[in-house]
């Protein structure tokens, strides 16, 4: 094999980009780069057939390292999945494509959990971001400089990019909402 | 015979009919598998959630294991409410038999 045969890639998405997130590892994947481990910003990856991994994204209500994190990556293995790297309560994995379909989620509830762990998440966000806006309006309005002024504009771009996130992600779950009224 | 005020999920009812004999998650998923001629595939997620709460409701229970791979059986419960789900299911059949087979279009 010729030219280079490992890859970095910089790239950070928040928690309502995560199926934009899964699509460009697996498209990573179609052209023969395969995730080899990740701490959801610095992605390593190796060449391999194209196509020959399926990558995927979860959000379980634990930590990895407790004992239901532990039995559950147990399980995941079983299943032929392998572990490639965790942030923010997120976990990345992959499965060889010759495996055949791999989904976490057989059932529109497990999906619906999912989407409800990252508003969750999203919802903390929000909280943490609307409370460093409000620092930096005090902080403008007790001070005496006049650029103070700025900041305060500039945080508030945090918070309604949370809102436009949760937006899209509320718009999935009712999406998954209808469709479990009809199908379990 | 456990009242059930709502349907069980097909990955809830396959689970406990695989459950007659001590199984892992992977075991529970080839035994759904074989169960539904291939229909029903359970993925890792949705088997590892749905065991997590059919033992807080003591309907399955850990029966051993090696390392941190658990075994479980079905309890009586969860039997119970398996008896439960196939009225259940006998009732629509025999509904559906009885008026779709009316139907003339």
């Amino acid at each position: 094999m010729t030219g280079k045969e490992t890859k970095t890639c910089f790239r950070s998405y928040t928690a309502w980009q995560y199926q934009e997130e899964v699509d460009w590892m697996n498209k990573m994947a179609a052209e023969g780069w395969a995730l080899e481990r990740t701490n959801g910003f610095v992605h390593h990856f190796s060449r391999c057939e194209p196509g020959a991994w399926i990558i995927r994204l979860d959000r379980p209500s634990f930590k990895m390292s407790s004992p239901e994190g532990q039995e559950y990556l147990a399980m995941l293995h079983d299943f032929g999945a392998e572990w490639v790297g965790g942030v923010n309560g997120w976990i990345y994995l992959r499965r060889r494509a010759d495996q055949g379909e791999f989904e976490l989620y057989s059932d529109l509830a497990g999906k619906e959990h999912l989407l409800l762990r990252a508003r969750s998440q999203m919802l903390f966000a929000l909280a943490l971001a609307l409370v460093g806006w409000l620092v930096s309006l005090l902080l403008a309005i007790c001070s005496s400089e006049s650029f103070m002024a700025v900041y305060p504009v500039i945080y508030l771009s945090i918070p309604i990019a949370v809102v436009h996130g949760l937006t899209r992600l509320n718009r999935q779950l009712k999406a998954v909402r209808q469709e479990r009224q009809l199908h379990e | 015979m456990a009242e059930l005020t709502s349907a069980l999920t097909e990955a809830v009812f396959y689970i406990l009919l695989s459950l007659g004999q001590p199984l892992h998650g992977y075991g529970i998923m080839q035994r759904a598998e074989e169960l539904s001629n291939g229909r029903v595939k359970l993925a890792a997620g949705t088997l590892y959630g749905a065991l997590t709460t059919l033992q807080e409701k003591g309907w399955i229970e850990p029966a051993g294991g090696e390392g941190r791979r658990k075994s479980y059986r079905i309890t009586p419960a969860g039997r119970a409410a398996a008896r439960a789900e196939l009225a259940r299911l006998q009732e629509l059949t025999h509904n559906g038999e009885t008026i779709i087979g009316r139907w003339t279009e």
